[in-house]
């Protein structure tokens, strides 16, 4: 039985989604769609800005971003950049500097609790989805010119 | 739907004791069944009476017994060893027989184990798994193999060198981590938790003199790096033997590896 190679991508990124395990599994996938969503906001950014030229084709195109699916997608899109940003370092100090590793091994095999999904790991994840939260709230709050920041 | 029943009424406060009381529940049980002939999936539905101390597997062994005897589970030791009996239960990966059944809810649904080929029901085709278990040498490698087959005297270790690798040997290879893991799930070439995590287990052994060629085998984008800590690996372990943090290890083993 042939699948055609969309079928494919879409079966195999649909393993992804499974019930909640863990939150580390959904930071992966958090991340994941973060990153999609900024790698095609970029380019679409930049042709959508070189359009500012032409003033009657920038007219039309702000008509389009008062809509509240483009604003929906701002909000996103704050969320994404500090998330991503966020969870990239978590993952560079965790796996490429692996600063939180334990320095001892126990002798138990009968162990309370396991040890790469707890203290320290944990609580940088949790400060990763915290800060991450505020920021994005904090970002909507400055889009929509409710905070204003005095240099 | 639950209801007591006292399986005898005995007043004597010395024998009240032995009352037992079974606690039984009607549980509706889906099952995801795959068909070799037309390579289809479909849904088998069952009522079961299930007491409070039922594993999934001994729900599915009376489903067999008593409904239909034409439903395939591949099950060994019933009790966590063996790991054949891996299945998605409730949309997550776990061992049936580790897994009780009441807390489960009103219903459990039971789908064959992600992320592996399904050959019939709820058997899957785990060969790819333990092709690349091989392909990474988990055994013993010595430099001088006359001396290993024929030694003179045991290798000693001490305490600490055992602990080094000692959660990470109670690894069952049932699979688990494999499905539960989002890169294995989108990446099939990718070795999976469980390959890497025994490749760190031999590897970190003080008797083994293997690693450089392990760990030529394991460093690249689907070996080691492959891995980006979702975690649902160490988080699913039916044994607790933290890949995840087998693999932590493992990458800066890779990486600070000296020629």
């Amino acid at each position: 039985m042939a699948e055609s190679v969309l079928e494919l991508a879409i079966k195999r990124v649909m393993g992804w989604f499974l019930p909640v395990i863990n939150l580390e599994r959904v930071a992966y996938i958090l991340h994941r769609i973060t990153g999609f969503y900024l790698a095609i906001y970029l380019p679409l950014h930049i042709i959508s800005t070189h359009n500012s030229l032409n003033p009657i084709a920038w007219g039309e195109e702000l008509k389009l971003y008062s809509s509240p699916l483009i604003k929906a997608g701002e909000i996103f899109l704050i969320f994404s950049i500090f998330f991503h940003g966020l969870n990239g370092l978590r993952l560079l100090l965790v796996e490429y500097f692996n600063i939180f590793l334990p320095k001892t091994m126990p002798s138990s095999l009968y162990l309370e609790k396991i040890l790469s999904l707890h203290n320290p790991q944990k609580t940088v994840l949790y400060i990763v989805y915290i800060l991450s939260i505020i920021l994005t709230i904090l970002g909507t709050l400055y889009l929509y010119n409710i905070l204003t920041l005095r240099w | 739907m639950s209801r007591e029943i006292t399986v005898s009424k005995i007043n004597a406060p010395s024998q009240q004791l032995a009352v037992t009381k079974t606690i039984t529940k009607l549980m509706r049980v889906k099952i995801k069944r795959y068909n070799p002939e037309t390579g289809k999936f479909k849904f088998s539905e069952y009522k079961v009476e299930v007491s409070r101390y039922d594993t999934v597997l001994d729900v599915l062994m009376r489903i067999i017994r008593d409904q239909d005897h034409t439903l395939s589970v591949r099950y060994s030791c019933r009790m966590g060893i063996c790991g054949s009996c891996a299945m998605m239960i409730n949309g997550k990966p776990r061992l049936a027989c580790m897994t009780n059944a009441i807390s489960l809810g009103e219903s459990i649904y039971i789908e064959p184990l992600k992320n592996f080929p399904p050959i019939k029901d709820l058997m899957v085709d785990m060969d790819s798994l333990f092709r690349k278990h091989r392909s990474v040498k988990p055994w013993l490698i010595r430099k001088d193999e006359e001396e290993q087959f024929l030694a003179k005297k045991e290798y000693l270790q001490k305490p600490e060198e055992v602990n080094a690798y000692r959660i990470f040997s109670t690894c069952i290879k049932c699979g688990v981590c494999v499905a539960a893991c989002p890169t294995a799930a989108s990446n099939p070439r990718f070795l999976g938790p469980m390959v890497l995590a025994q490749a760190y287990r031999w590897s970190a052994d003080s008797r083994d003199e293997g690693a450089k060629i392990r760990l030529e085998i394991v460093d690249s984008i689907d070996g080691v790096f492959g891995c980006h800590f979702a975690g649902a690996c160490s988080a699913s372990c039916p044994k607790n033997a933290d890949p995840a943090l087998a693999i932590q290890y493992l990458r800066r083993f890779v990486l600070t590896y000296k020629r």
